[in-house]
C-alpha cells in the first residue's frame, strides 16, 4: 500500500513505518557504504547518511513498492552529496570530481555484495592476533582517538596509523582469500 | 613486496587517514591520482571501506546483542585521564543520538544536542505518552474543535513513534541487524517528533535581570524562541508560547521548550497562564506531567525532580509516575484532577500524589518590577529596626534588621494569605500584606534587645475587617513559664469601639487587678481602612500613636509592674531563661481573642522611637494614602 503523506511529509499509517523499516533495515549499510565512498570522511558520511534517511522518510510516499529500494535511496543520497560538495570549499574535499566519477559506478555495484563481505569479515577479525585485536578494540570499540592510543601504547601517532593500516591489509587479504576459496568451491 | 602489494598498503594507509580527516595536501593529491588512474587502487579503496563498515557493523551489533563477546573486553589505558574516557563515552552517545541532531538542523552537525537535552527530550516524550492517554478521557471536555483536532494529530504522531519500538524489537529477534534497526528507529523517532530548528514556537515577552546560562540565548524582549534547552540562572523570564499559553520562569530554572504547547521543566519555578484557546498545554517534569485544562497553575520542581503543583484557577490533569532511569520511561502512573485552590506534591521515583497546602505566594505570576524600596521602607530602615517583617510574600517569614540580615523566623498557622491590597507605602505601587483570617504568625523565640536599652517600639499597618463586640488581639507576648514561673504578658489590641489598646500584666495579679496596666487610644481605627500604628515604651511610659500622631500617653508604669526591665523589653523579647529561650511573639491572636483583618510592615525597635520619627514614618507614605486614612 502506498502511504499517503501529510503536508509535512510524515506518512500517516502505521504500516508505512513498518514498510519503511523493513526496507531500510537490511539496506542501511549499503547506503552508508555508497556515501562513505563518495566523501571519504567518516563524520561527513555519518551526517549525510542521517540526512539521506530523513529525506527518504519524507519522500517515502513517492517510493514505488517493488522497485529497487537501495537504488532509490542512492538517488537521494547522490543529490545530497552534490549539495554537500557544492557547499564545501574545494580544499576541504578529499575526492576530486574526476575521482568521484571514476568511483561511483563501481561503488554502487560493490555495495550490493556488502552483506556477504561483512559476514566473512566477522570470521577474519576473530583470526587476528591478540595484539591486533587489542588495537581494533581500542580504536573502534572503545572509540579512542589515535592520539590517545599512541600515548597509551607509548608509540607515535604515525606508528599507530601504520599498524591500523597493516591490520586492515591483513583483513583484506583474509576476505579476498575466503572469496577466492568460495569461488573454487 | 610487489607493486600491487605496495599499492594495497599505500591505499590502506590513505583510507585510514582520509576517514579521520588526517590527509596532508600531498597525500590527498596522491589519493586522487590512484583512484582516478588505477582500477586496482579503486578496488582496494572500496575493499578497505567495506572493512571499516564491517567493523562498524560488528561493533554496533556487539553493543546491542550478545554473541560478539570477542570485542566486548574493554580496556582502559592506565595513564589516561578520566576526561578522555568520559569524552569517548559521550562521543559514543552522541553517535547513537545523531539522528535527533540532523532532524533539527538544516546543515549536518550544525548543532549537537547535549546529553541532558536528549534525556530531557526522551523523558518528556515518554511522559507525554502517558499524558496523552489521560487526555483521551478528557477530550470530551475539550469541546472546541480546534483543540480536539490538535490532540488527535498528536496522538497519531505518538502512536506512530510507539509502533517503531515494537517493530524494532521484532526485528531484533529475527535478524542480526538489531543495531541497525535501533539506529533506524532513532532516525524515525526524530522525524516523528519534529521541531524544526528554523521555526520559533514562543516569544520572550518580558523579563527582569534576565540571564541565561547559554550566552547565545536571546535576552532581548520580543526575541523569538526555538525549541531547545534553556537554563535561566538569574532573574525572571516571561515566555509566551505561540499556542497562547504564558509562562513566568523564575531563576534558577532549567526548561526545554518542545513545541508551542509543550515544555519540560527540569528544575525551578514556573507559573503558567493558559487561556481557553491554549487548553491542553502540557508541562512535563521529571516526576509528573501536568495537562492544563484552561487554568493558571504554578509548579516548583526541585533538584531531585520532585514537583509541587499549585492550581490557582480552573483545573489541571496531573499524572505522576516512576521514571525508569534505564529507559527514561514513566510507568505505573497515577492520575488526578487538581482544582483551583488545591496543591499536590509528586516525589521523584514514587508513584504517589500527596496533598499539600495550597500557596500561591511563592510563585511569581507576573514579572515583578525591579525592586525599589518604597519611601516607607526607606524611612523604617533609617530608624534602624531590629526586626522588620515586610510580609511581601511567602518568602518573608524571617524579619530583617537594618543590615538586611535574616533574623527571627516566623511560623504561619491557620488561615494566612498574602494579598496585594496592602497599604500604599508612598510609591503608589502594589504592595502585599498579610491577611489574617483565623490564622496567626508566631515568632517563638524572639530576643532582639540591645546592650543598654531603655525602651522599645513597634510600628505596623493595620486594617481591621470589622469592629466587633469583642476585643481583638493584635500582638501578644507571653513569658509564661519562662521566668521562674512568673507569667508576664503584653497585649496590643483593638477594643469593641475601635480604640487601640495596650496592656501589661503579670500572672500574679491580685484580685483587684492592681498590676494590670491598660492604655486606650483616644482615636479609633476603622474597619476596612489602613491605619499606621506605633507603640513606644520607655522606662515607665507607654505611648500609642495612630497615623503619625500621639493618641495616648500613660506614665509611671513601674509603680504597678514588678520589674521595669520587663517593660522596656516589650516587643523585643525579655531576658532569656536558664534554658536560653526567648519570648513568644504572636501576631494576630492571643489566648483571649483573634484579630480579623490585614497587617503589614511590622517593625520592631530596641529603643523608644521619638514622636517625630513616628510622624516621619507615617508621612513617608502619606502622600498616597490620604484617601484611605482612618479618621481620628
Amino acid at each position: 500500500m502506498k502511504p499517503e503523506s501529510e503536508p509535512n511529509g510524515t506518512p500517516k499509517s502505521h504500516s508505512a513505518v513498518e514498510q519503511f523499516l523493513k526496507l531500510l533495515t537490511p539496506n542501511q549499510y549499503r547506503l552508508y557504504g555508497y556515501i562513505l565512498s563518495m566523501v571519504s570522511k567518516s563524520h561527513d558520511a555519518d551526517d549525510l547518511m542521517q540526512k539521506t534517511i530523513m529525506v527518504m522518510w519524507e519522500k517515502f510516499g513517492e517510493y514505488k513498492p517493488g522497485t529497487n529500494f537501495v537504488a532509490w535511496g542512492i538517488s537521494i543520497a547522490r543529490h545530497l552529496i552534490m549539495n554537500y560538495r557544492m557547499k564545501q570549499k574545494r580544499s576541504q574535499l578529499y575526492l576530486a570530481d574526476e575521482a568521484i566519477e571514476a568511483i561511483e559506478a563501481e561503488s554502487v555495484r560493490y555495495m550490493q555484495e556488502l552483506e556477504h563481505r561483512i559476514s566473512i569479515l566477522q570470521d577474519c577479525i576473530k583470526k587476528l592476533s591478540e595484539k591486533d585485536h587489542r588495537l581494533i578494540r581500542l580504536r573502534y570499540y572503545q572509540n579512542e582517538s589515535v592520539k590517545a592510543i599512541a600515548q597509551h601504547l607509548g608509540k607515535t601517532i604515525k606508528a599507530i596509523y601504520k599498524s591500523i593500516s597493516r591490520i586492515q591489509y591483513i583483513l583484506l587479504r583474509c576476505v579476498r582469500r575466503t572469496l577466492a576459496e568460495e569461488t573454487l568451491l | 613486496m610487489t607493486d600491487e602489494h605496495k599499492i594495497a598498503a599505500e591505499v590502506s594507509e590513505l583510507v585510514i587517514l582520509s576517514l579521520d580527516e588526517m590527509l596532508t595536501p600531498e597525500q590527498k593529491m596522491r589519493f586522487n591520482e590512484l583512484i582516478i588512474s588505477d582500477p586496482g587502487a579503486r578496488k582496494y579503496y572500496l575493499d578497505y571501506l567495506s572493512i571499516q563498515i564491517a567493523i562498524k557493523h560488528i561493533i554496533d551489533t556487539s553493543k546491542h546483542k550478545e554473541g560478539f563477546a570477542f570485542l566486548q573486553k574493554t580496556e582502559r589505558p592506565p595513564h589516561q585521564e578520566d576526561g578522555i574516557v568520559i569524552g569517548k563515552e559521550l562521543a559514543e552517545y552522541e553517535k547513537n543520538g545523531k539522528p535527533v541532531e540532523v532532524e533539527r538542523n538544516v546543515e549536518p552537525a550544525e548543532r549537537v544536542l547535549s546529553e541532558r537535552e536528549r534525556e530531557a527530550k526522551i523523558r518528556a516524550f515518554l511522559a507525554e505518552e502517558k499524558a496523552m492517554e489521560e487526555q483521551e478521557r478528557m477530550l470530551a471536555e475539550l469541546e472546541r474543535r480546534k483543540i480536539l483536532q490538535r490532540e488527535i494529530r498528536r496522538r497519531r504522531r505518538i502512536a506512530l513513534a510507539h509502533s517503531i519500538s515494537a517493530k524494532i524489537k521484532k526485528y531484533a529477534t529475527i535478524t542480526a541487524m538489531a543495531a541497525v534497526g535501533m539506529v533506524t528507529a532513532y532516525f524515525v523517532y526524530a522525524l516523528l517528533t519534529p521541531a524544526p530548528r528554523t521555526s520559533s514556537i514562543a516569544t520572550l515577552t518580558d523579563g527582569i535581570n534576565l540571564k541565561w546560562a547559554e550566552p547565545d540565548l536571546p535576552a532581548q524582549l520580543n526575541s523569538l524562541l526555538r525549541p531547545g534547552y534553556m537554563k535561566l540562572i538569574e532573574g525572571y523570564a516571561e515566555i509566551s508560547f505561540d499556542s497562547g499559553a504564558k509562562a513566568i520562569l523564575q531563576a534558577p530554572a532549567e526548561i526545554e521548550l518542545q513545541n508551542a504547547s509543550r515544555a519540560y521543566l527540569q528544575s525551578g519555578i514556573l507559573s503558567a497562564t493558559v487561556p481557553l484557546e491554549a487548553r491542553g498545554f502540557t508541562l512535563n517534569t521529571p516526576s509528573a506531567s501536568i495537562v492544563d485544562l484552561g487554568t493558571e497553575f504554578s509548579v516548583h520542581v526541585t533538584k531531585d525532580g520532585s514537583s509541587d503543583i499549585h492550581v490557582i484557577k480552573g483545573k489541571v490533569s496531573l499524572l505522576a509516575g516512576k521514571i525508569d532511569n534505564l529507559v527514561g520511561k514513566l510507568f505505573e502512573t497515577v492520575e488526578q484532577i487538581v482544582e483551583a485552590g488545591q496543591a499536590r506534591h509528586v516525589k521523584t521515583g514514587i508513584c504517589k500524589i500527596q496533598k499539600i497546602p495550597f500557596n500561591q505566594a511563592t510563585f511569581a505570576r507576573n514579572i515583578p518590577l525591579p525592586y525599589k524600596p518604597s519611601p516607607y521602607e526607606l524611612a523604617v530602615r533609617r530608624s534602624n529596626p531590629t526586626c522588620y517583617w515586610r510580609f511581601s510574600g511567602n518568602d518573608s517569614r524571617k524579619c530583617i534588621n537594618s543590615a538586611d540580615a535574616d533574623r527571627y523566623g516566623a511560623e504561619y498557622f491557620g488561615s494566612i494569605e498574602f494579598e496585594s491590597s496592602g497599604p500604599d507605602l508612598g510609591d503608589g505601587q502594589p504592595n502585599n500584606a498579610l491577611k489574617l483570617g483565623d490564622g496567626y504568625v508566631l515568632a517563638p523565640d524572639i530576643k532582639i534587645d540591645g546592650p543598654d536599652m531603655r525602651g522599645s517600639s513597634i510600628a505596623l499597618w493595620l486594617r481591621p475587617d470589622i469592629i466587633s463586640s469583642n476585643k481583638q488581639s493584635i500582638i501578644w507576648q507571653d513569658t509564661s513559664g519562662k521566668l521562674g514561673g512568673i507569667g508576664f504578658e503584653r497585649l496590643l489590641f483593638m477594643d469593641e469601639k475601635g480604640h487601640l489598646g495596650f496592656l501589661i500584666f503579670t500572672s500574679l495579679y491580685d484580685e483587684n487587678n492592681s498590676n494590670i496596666v491598660e492604655v486606650l487610644s483616644t482615636k479609633k481605627l476603622q474597619a476596612g481602612r489602613w491605619s499606621h500604628v506605633a507603640v513606644t515604651i520607655t522606662s515607665d511610659n507607654v505611648q500609642l500613636s495612630i497615623n503619625g500622631r500621639i493618641s495616648k500617653t500613660r506614665i509611671n508604669l513601674t509603680s504597678q509592674i514588678l520589674d521595669p526591665d520587663l517593660i522596656w523589653h516589650t516587643f523585643v523579647g525579655t531576658p532569656r531563661n536558664n534554658r536560653g529561650e526567648g519570648e513568644y511573639f504572636v501576631l494576630g491572636r492571643s489566648t483571649y481573642s483573634i484579630f480579623k483583618g490585614d497587617v503589614d510592615e511590622v517593625a520592631l525597635f530596641n529603643r523608644a522611637l521619638q514622636a517625630e520619627e513616628i510622624s516621619r514614618l507615617y508621612m513617608s507614605a502619606k502622600q498616597n494614602i490620604l484617601s484611605t486614612d482612618a479618621s481620628y
